[in-house]
């Protein structure tokens, strides 16, 4: 039965890393097969499988965080947590947003395309603040900043584009709930990233 | 663990694993094996480490540089498998002493208001 034992812990040690397996797997086998022999000794079969509800539960566990700590030292990982991330989520959301304009070429309402830019840009500026100054959570305010920047750039000109077409009725602003809710939150992100840049060049000239 | 080494109080406080297995080393150099057994000895079986936690801990431990990789040998009071043994470095001494003192005060510091020891 240790035997046997033995061989089945060897095969689930394959759910570790590589890297881990190199350096620790014949370890590992080895003090499980001390820990099946001194469970035998003392308790024969029962000890064994005693032992087994032990050591599953420490495989599952453990093979989770060292491949996860695997994760994390891959090189891809590393990269997109450099500082290079946040640039390349602008591109991106500056691409999409700029791809959104080409819906809006329409001088009747010239205004929803200023009004876009004005949030994307600012959008823009916020993520610039953090590429400038990363802060451990940075990574939380890029991704936050791509799916804004997403999100107004396929669904807000596409809205505009329903309301100019007819599609979406044109009703006056204050029987428009949808519309007001609409603006305000177009407005509400530029608003809130002009006062955090502002803030930041506050913060920069006192330093 | 970090890359960076910090110093001991900045280590702290530790998780029971990783006390109880500089703990074991304070005195002699040790295998994974004999680590388990003092970690179960010392806890009255409170404490049974699985190999997954054990060489998780270790190479933490080894990353942090509070362990170090002593030689390689047989134990004699086992068989004549070789066995990798460990030893705690200066550093992991510290860190283990910084512990220590960190539960001195909290057990001052509940006698102070009257809570008994078991």
């Amino acid at each position: 039965m240790i035997s046997v034992s033995g061989k089945i812990y060897r095969q689930l040690l394959r759910l570790y890393p590589q890297a881990h397996r190199r350096d620790y797997a014949e370890q590992m086998a080895q003090l499980f097969r001390d820990q099946c022999r001194d469970a035998w000794r003392a308790k024969r079969s029962t000890g064994i499988v005693k032992l087994w509800l032990r050591v599953l539960p420490d495989v599952a566990k453990t093979s989770v965080m060292e491949q996860i700590a695997a994760i994390e030292r891959n090189q891809i990982m590393k990269f997109i947590n450099s500082k290079n991330a946040p640039t390349i989520l602008l591109i991106v959301g500056l691409v999409l947003a700029a791809s959104s304009f080409s819906q809006l070429i329409m001088p009747v309402h010239g205004l929803f395309v200023l009004v876009i830019m004005a949030a994307s840009l600012a959008i823009f500026a916020k993520a610039i603040i953090e590429l400038l100054q990363p802060s451990s959570e940075w990574w939380k305010t890029a991704i936050r900043t791509f799916v804004l920047m997403f999100i107004y750039a396929i669904f807000m000109p596409a809205w505009a584009k329903l309301k100019i077409t007819g599609a979406i009725p044109n009703i006056p602003f204050s029987e428009d709930p949808e519309g007001i809710a609409i603006v305000v939150s177009l407005f509400a992100n530029p608003i809130v990233a002009a006062i955090k840049l502002l803030q930041f060049l506050i913060q920069r000239r006192k330093n | 663990m970090p890359n960076k080494l910090l110093t001991p109080e900045e280590m702290l406080p530790l998780t029971p694993a990783i006390f109880h297995i500089l703990l074991a080393l304070a005195d002699d150099e040790r295998h994974g094996y004999s680590i388990m057994q003092h970690v179960a000895e010392t806890t009255d079986g409170q404490i049974k480490m699985g190999p997954g936690t054990l060489y998780g801990t270790i190479k933490r431990l080894l990353a942090a540089k509070m362990i170090e990789e002593s030689d390689e040998r047989p134990d004699p009071k086992l068989d004549d498998e070789r066995r990798r043994y460990y030893k705690l470095t200066p550093f992991g001494r510290k860190v283990l002493s910084a512990e220590v003192s960190r539960y001195s005060k909290m057990v001052k510091t509940a006698r102070a208001v009257g809570v008994a020891t078991a």
